[in-house]
């Protein structure tokens, strides 16, 4: 799941990253052909009232100085809010008598002047685009000047910042979703692939991941993961195959060999040597069936269901009568035995008889096996709400804290001292499955040198 | 005794017969399933010893045809088929016992002492526990209309139950029953059979009469309580 959700999230922050770089790309670009247009737009604006300005000097030639000063002041007056000024090439003004503003307005200084020219001026905080331009009115060189303010433009060009900053968090969110719904979408089929990857164990190898049709990446994912779980399958089946067939080849030779001991064993002239040896053989006959049995029961818990007989199980009359079974051995064993059971009431669950009554036989016998005479082995079972639990005590030699997390491994022999203990150290993993199987919980806890205690949880039937 | 020993491995077979033979049994042998089923149907045995496994017919299929021609002698599967699928298939098919391989002698010579002394029922008469009747001649249980053949040993524990219809029947006592005091048979091989047994007496939709007490042992009763 975990890696699903990065991969989203990578896909939504990509995504989102990307879209919102393009939309500053895009109002960086706006923005700067915005301004230059404008400029430009100004700049024209401003030459064009030069021109004007010009052709009201000119036509004016033939006049008096003063009338030539009315013109312009009227001209004055009317564009550009006044910021009009005719100046000498020296850089005193043309006429003493101009508009207020142009008086006050801080000129740029016209020395050097050759061609038209345009600059900035700062003027009481506001800044302004002036025009020069040295012109021949008659037979005087005069520079005309005029100037406008930026901050009409500044506003638009303000409002147009204003305007994308604001539409940063609606773009983000955009791209965010948008990477997201991409996401998803992309991704959805994995979701239920890895519904079904996480369902295939090997008791359900026949199933298959769902055919997608979507000529893409996925496709050919689910194509190849369909590929190896068909050859897991048909691996699996031949070493299944091949566990039942030397199962039945191997009872077939140790069958011969115990009933040919035991037949020997009846024969009246028997010397006390052969008896012993053929003693021996049988001995060793039924170990090796045992481990046989242990061994064939593993191979087709692994085989899925293994051979259940599914039916309602009284587990509280199962437990009874499995510690009746133990009670002659504990006695033999100088063990004492306490049993507690709920009194006449049946804990019901849906299990395999024979499964549950060797799986609370191995618990018990575990229990007797690994703790010395004049110890104390317990059983109790308590019905809670929804549940049953079974907790198989003793007060044994205990199990070291570093063994305890191999104990349910198969042949897992915790210690090398405990090696005289019969047993084919199978039966905790046999023990394991067959929980396992009753959607049950077998845990331990264990003491070393004071004892330990295999505690098992049983969801109650109907459940 | 007269037993047959249907067995294809020679071995198991003659170290087999030899025992038998040293307990005093005459014993004759069948090394297929074909024979097994000719010898078994033609001769008239006290006990059939029949292995699974055979050339030519499985031993499933040879007991189920001897039980279809009504030939009820005693007959102990011992098969190197372990799983309760198999054991269970095997009493359904009409066995009176079984034993996987490999066996102790012992066992499987007080199996056979076992099977020989569930002779055909003493009682002629027919015993009723309310809508079921059992005739222990025929080797029969009805229910209804309906009619189911019981193997021997099932005869016996039937006879068991319902001459203490209503009571507790303790382990040991079906045990005693069904194969007498020197053979040793587990709680679980008990349950095997009673399991077969209920499946005959009661079907899906009827009144549950084969009752399991807790901790002692089996009855027959109408309910619960």
């Amino acid at each position: 799941m975990r890696e699903r959700w990065s991969i989203s999230l990578r896909l939504t922050l990509w995504f989102g990253s990307f879209f919102f770089l393009g939309w500053l790309l895009f109002g960086v670009t706006m923005w700067l052909n915005l301004s230059t247009t404008l400029r430009a737009e100004r700049d024209q604006t401003l030459s064009r009232r030069i021109d004007r300005f010009q052709e009201v000097l000119g036509n004016a030639q033939h006049e008096v100085q003063s009338e030539r000063l009315g013109d312009f002041l009227e001209f004055s007056r009317a564009t550009g809010n006044g910021l009009n000024e005719v100046f000498r090439p020296d850089g005193n003004r043309e006429f003493s008598n101009t508009t207020p503003a142009a008086k006050k307005f801080p000129w740029p200084s016209l020395i050097g002047m050759q061609a038209e020219k345009y600059s900035l001026v700062v003027s009481g905080g506001q800044s302004y685009r002036v025009l020069l331009r040295p012109v021949n009115v008659g037979n005087r060189s005069l520079v005309l000047a005029c100037a406008a303010s930026e901050s009409p433009n500044r506003l638009v060009l303000g409002r147009f910042l204003v305007g994308l900053g604001a539409s940063v968090p609606v773009f983000l969110l955009l791209g965010s979703a948008g990477g997201y719904l991409v996401g998803r979408r992309a991704l959805s089929p994995v979701d239920e692939i890895t519904r079904r990857v996480q369902s295939i164990s090997i008791g359900n190898l026949s199933e298959r991941l769902p055919a997608l049709n979507s000529r893409d990446e996925l496709q050919r994912l689910t194509e190849t993961s369909n590929a190896m779980l068909e050859r897991l399958e048909s691996s699996v089946l031949r070493i299944r195959q091949f566990t039942a067939d030397a199962s039945h080849e191997l009872r077939a030779p140790l069958s011969i060999i115990r009933t040919s001991s035991e037949v020997a064993l009846r024969e009246p002239q028997l010397g006390g040597e052969s008896r012993k040896t053929l003693l021996g053989i049988v001995g060793e006959v039924e170990r090796a069936t045992a481990l046989l049995n242990d061994m064939l029961t593993l191979a087709r818990a692994d085989a899925a269901h293994g051979d259940l007989l599914w039916e309602p199980v009284d587990l509280a009359g199962l437990a009874e009568e499995v510690c009746e079974t133990a009670t002659p051995r504990a006695q033999q064993c100088e063990l004492s035995f306490a049993i507690s059971l709920p009194h006449d009431q049946p804990a019901m669950i849906m299990g395999d008889l024979f499964a549950l009554r060797r799986l609370l036989w191995t618990l018990i016998d575990n229990a007797m096996k690994y703790t010395p005479h004049g110890g104390a082995v317990g059983l109790s079972l308590t019905a809670e709400a929804g549940s049953v639990v079974v907790e198989v005590t003793d007060s044994g030699i205990g199990i070291a804290a570093k063994d305890l997390p191999y104990i349910f491994d198969r042949f897992y022999r915790a210690d090398p001292s405990r090696g005289d203990v019969e047993g084919t150290g199978l039966g905790l993993a046999i023990a394991k499955w067959i929980a396992q199987m009753h959607k049950a919980e077998l845990t331990v806890s264990s003491e070393p040198g004071h004892g330990s205690t295999f505690c098992l949880t049983f969801p109650l039937a109907g459940k | 005794m007269r037993i047959l020993v249907v067995e294809d491995k020679r071995a198991l077979a003659e170290n087999l017969g030899r025992a038998l033979e040293i307990e005093g049994h005459s014993v004759a042998y069948a090394a297929d399933g074909e024979i097994g089923l000719r010898l078994g149907r033609s001769t008239q045995f006290d006990v059939i010893l029949l292995d699974v496994m055979l050339p030519l017919m499985d031993g499933f299929t040879v007991i189920r045809k001897l039980r279809e021609e009504e030939i009820h002698t005693q007959t102990i599967i011992i098969s190197a088929r372990d799983s309760m699928r198999d054991v269970v298939y095997g009493l359904d098919a009409g066995a009176d016992d079984y034993l996987t391989k490999p066996f102790s002698l012992e066992v499987l010579l007080a199996k056979v002492r076992a099977a020989a002394r569930r002779v055909p029922a003493q009682e002629k008469q027919a015993l009723q526990f309310e809508d079921l009747i059992f005739r222990p001649a025929q080797y029969q249980i009805q229910r209804g209309e309906r009619v189911e053949t019981l193997t021997r040993t099932e005869c016996a524990l039937m006879q068991a139950l319902i001459r203490r219809a209503r009571q507790v029947v303790p382990h040991g006592v079906l045990i005693e029953e069904g194969w007498g005091s020197d053979c040793d048979v587990s709680f679980d091989s008990l349950y095997v059979f009673i399991r077969a047994l209920r499946g005959k007496i009661t079907h899906k939709g009827e009144i549950e009469l084969l009752h399991t007490v807790r901790g002692a042992g089996y009855s027959l009763r109408s309910t619960r309580s």
